[in-house]
């Protein structure tokens, strides 16, 4: 069961509806973009190692351009994690599911330094 | 058809490389932890910066260490070794990365392997071919300046490569032998992993025809 949201539309408004205050990792990516392909298992199985702290939303830049702008994205895959309206971190370029889990445990820390 | 498990990590890695999942599996048989341990012994030998974590890996994918704070150890290892400044040693890092962690959960661990290692195997292609990381800054840089094109218009994509050789001539051919020698050695070690599931395939289906006959 995947455990990661697609979103295509304009706004984050469904996703910050799932996460509440839980953390947010965006996926910008492309239905032609190998590397967004080649990281899918490592983000299906971050999703569901985290799935108690964490929502993962795909989105497609050719899909959803206002958010991939609004998001100043330049190239695939993007990664953000981002709790509430506030951007917590970013990457660019693929990462392997062992430096992806550090990104999210780093976010996640800063949430609890935060609290 | 058996009732063997297929590992999720297992049949993730059937559908990437599209190889159908065979039609029987003994029971009892592990193929996907026997292929993780044939992939780290396939890029042996491991140079000494990193024997001590591909030994470390290698024992805890055998033993299937259920341990949680041994694979978190395995994984920081891991990453200094990502992180060095040998390019070499940084490749294997990232095989070590996609490795350190247990195959029994998640669908990553042997896609991620594998194609961390295809990686390693194109960057020993590369530096084999005698390119160096002098040259690759090189040619990006000439590259970058040719896709900007000239602040008007860019360049069409089939054009660069003219462009490039007008620019460099030596240059470019020596990219082009480093790209076509680094593309065959990914493309090697994909068709080796697709070479060893079709022989588990045919010992199943060997295994398989003996039952029958009884």
């Amino acid at each position: 069961m995947t455990m990661i949201q697609s979103n295509s539309g304009t706004s984050l408004a469904s996703i910050d509806a799932a996460a509440r205050d839980r953390l947010q990792l965006l996926v910008f990516s492309a239905t032609w973009c190998g590397p967004c392909k080649a990281m899918a298992p490592a983000i299906e199985d971050i999703a569901q190692v985290y799935a108690d702290d964490l929502v993962v939303a795909r989105i497609d830049i050719e899909a959803s351009p206002e958010l991939a702008q609004a998001f100043a994205v330049r190239g695939v895959p993007t990664l953000v994690t981002r709790r509430g309206d506030t951007v917590i971190d970013r990457h660019v370029g693929s990462l392997t599911r062992t430096r992806l889990a550090m990104m999210i445990d780093d976010a996640l820390e800063r949430g609890r330094v935060g609290q | 058809m058996s009732g063997a498990p297929t590992s999720l990590a297992m049949a993730t890695l059937r559908r990437a490389l599209q190889v159908k999942d065979p039609v029987f599996v003994p029971d009892g048989t592990d193929d996907t932890t026997r292929l993780a341990c044939w992939m780290l012994t396939a890029i042996q030998p491991w140079p000494e910066a990193v024997r001590e974590v591909m030994d470390g890996l290698l024992a805890a994918h055998r033993e299937a260490q259920a341990d949680g704070a041994v694979w978190r150890r395995l994984r920081r290892a891991a990453v200094l070794l990502g992180d060095d400044t040998d390019v070499e040693v940084q490749a294997y890092g990232q095989v070590a990365e996609a490795a350190a962690w247990p195959l029994a959960t998640g669908q990553a661990g042997l896609v991620e392997m594998m194609q961390a290692i295809c990686q390693l195997r194109a960057r020993q292609a590369s530096t084999a071919s005698g390119w160096t990381s002098e040259d690759e800054q090189a040619a990006h840089a000439i590259l970058g300046r040719i896709a900007d094109g000239d602040g008007m218009t860019r360049p069409a994509r089939e054009e660069i490569p003219e462009l490039f050789t007008q620019e460099d001539p030596v240059l470019e051919k020596r990219f082009s032998l480093n790209l076509t020698a680094a593309n065959a050695a990914y493309g090697s070690f994909r068709a080796e992993v697709v070479a060893w599931l079709a022989g588990a395939t045919r010992i199943y289906e060997y295994q398989n025809d003996d039952g029958d006959d009884r």
